[in-house]
């Protein structure tokens, strides 16, 4: 759904990370440096950004159309 | 320091309410150990605790014309002291409409009771080649600080087997 809050196997926390890991690989950035830049060293934290998915992102268009269709239909109420 | 008691008064997220107190559970919260004591060393006997064992920390947060991501900076703790390490933890995300409003109870616990308690993420002995000398690597999660785990740890440790003496007879 989100990004797990701490890593699976050590219990570090990785979920403050990830927004920065993204922003970074949208700007070119090599995954691998990135991470260790941001100081996630071993390989049960760095897969746990890499590997990730956010599927509330395939979720939410519907919810938000719902929203859209309702207002609309509000507006439209002699 | 983790919360462990989430009463939710409303959500309207696609998140399960489960699901979203298992990701406030794991929020790691700066600890101060002596301003709080154990749940079960209270006298409150009370299920949510009393202003000595637990912390209210209250989440409030409403998507209005667009969807929005609910950081745990957004949590408002009673103690302006124990609030998560960090501030950009996302918790949830809202549609437009989606609400969420709980209450969120953080108690002190061990680690054997679960692993939201841990306060180490890595720790390893390493001899050094000399004789008697070992190195101790300790990677707090930070919500202590490695020389105070290190201490509370020896300590707890200590009053242990002391119990143990004295149930056997040897103090």
């Amino acid at each position: 759904m989100l990004i797990p809050v701490r890593c699976f196997t050590c219990g570090s926390l990785v979920g403050d990370k990830y927004d920065e890991l993204q922003r970074r690989l949208k700007e070119g950035e090599d995954a691998g440096k990135a991470l260790t830049s941001m100081k996630i060293k071993r390989y049960c934290c760095r897969r746990m950004l890499l590997a990730a998915t956010n599927t509330i992102d395939q979720v939410l268009p519907y919810y938000e159309s719902l929203s859209t269709r309702r207002a609309e239909f509000e507006t439209e109420q002699p | 320091m983790a919360i462990d008691e989430v009463v939710i008064l409303e959500n309207s997220s696609v998140l399960y309410d489960e699901l979203m107190a298992h990701r406030l559970g794991l929020l790691p919260l700066k600890t101060d150990l002596e301003r709080y004591i154990l749940p079960e060393q209270c006298d409150c006997r009370s299920p949510l605790g009393c202003p000595k064992c637990r912390v209210l920390l209250v989440l409030d947060a409403q998507a209005r014309d667009r969807v929005v991501t609910i950081y745990s900076g957004e949590l408002v703790s009673e103690d302006k002291e124990v609030i998560p390490i960090s501030d950009k933890i996302p918790i949830v995300k809202l549609a437009t409409g989606q609400k969420v409003k709980l209450e969120a109870y953080a108690k002190l616990g061990r680690g054997k009771d679960h692993a939201k308690w841990q306060p180490v993420s890595a720790s390893v002995l390493t001899e050094t080649g000399k004789e008697d000398e070992f190195e101790l690597y300790i990677e707090s999660v930070g919500s202590l600080t490695a020389p105070t785990i290190l201490s509370k740890a020896a300590e707890i440790l200590h009053d242990k087997l002391n119990q143990f003496a004295t149930a056997k007879g040897l103090a």
